[in-house]
């Protein structure tokens, strides 16, 4: 990972908190474009003009307001959004196995991160659970999400919309 | 109200909304505080599934280009 550091040269944008996660983050990014945009060579795309726009924007970057890990995967999940808006990204082809594992592989109980939004998605029933695994996963449109739960629009937009009330009551405690 | 703004939030962070309506989130976030909060809740809360994924690296190209960019004030 620290190969990637000696690709970025020091410049006064890029401050010292932001240094250190730079090594890492882009990985982790990487990963979310992939998985965003379903094909390597978009993914490769969005992950270059994320990265750009991070470079670009660091000395905005407020660290009193959030970790900058946490900020660069916004940037970077913003990027993808926008594209995926602009040129909707191949279908995707999730069979029922692949789904249940995209979800559940994402559930697995870790008493250390136990604590966090795995123990709500939990609590919610297994329709809105994949509902809000795959849109927030996936990137999946209303529609493609009506095509992958076999369901009619109006009722896969209710189950998002509940699904949605009852993670917030949970986060909220 | 409440109930209003998580639906909001949600939207934004779970990347429901896009395009012009993102861009009009984005827009009210700048001033809206209480959006703003549930939005931060949101995207923490989320973060965890991110997290959780295992790392893959990028191809080294991609950086790279990403420098070359930079310098070529891209």
């Amino acid at each position: 990972m620290r190969v990637y550091v000696a690709y970025l040269k020091p410049s006064p944008l890029v401050t010292t908190r932001l240094f250190d996660p730079f090594t890492i983050n882009p990985c982790r990014s990487f990963l979310e474009c992939v998985r965003l945009m379903r094909d390597r060579g978009l993914a490769e795309d969005v992950l270059q003009e994320a990265m750009t726009r991070i470079w670009h924007k660091a000395h905005l970057f407020d660290a009193s307001k959030g970790n900058a890990m946490a900020w660069m995967a916004v940037v970077t999940r913003n990027c993808a959004l926008s594209r995926i808006a602009a040129t909707p990204p191949p279908s995707v082809s999730l069979d029922e196995a692949g789904v249940l594992a995209a979800v559940e592989a994402r559930l697995s109980d870790d008493p250390v991160t136990a604590a966090d939004v795995r123990q709500c998605l939990k609590k919610l029933n297994e329709k809105y659970r994949k509902c809000v695994t795959l849109i927030y996963l996936h990137g999946l449109s209303y529609e493609e999400l009506a095509t992958q739960m076999d369901a009619p629009l109006g009722s896969v937009k209710s189950w998002v919309h509940r699904a949605i009330g009852e993670l917030a009551k949970c986060m909220g405690k | 109200m409440s109930e209003d703004l998580d639906q909001t939030a949600a939207a934004y962070v779970l990347g429901i909304a896009r395009g012009a309506a993102r861009a009009a989130i984005e827009t009210r976030l700048v001033g809206d505080q209480a959006l703003q909060t549930r939005v931060k809740l949101w995207q923490d809360n989320f973060a965890a599934l991110d997290l959780a994924a295992r790392i893959e690296h990028p191809p080294r190209e991609i950086f790279e280009r990403i420098v070359a960019g930079i310098d070529a004030g891209a």
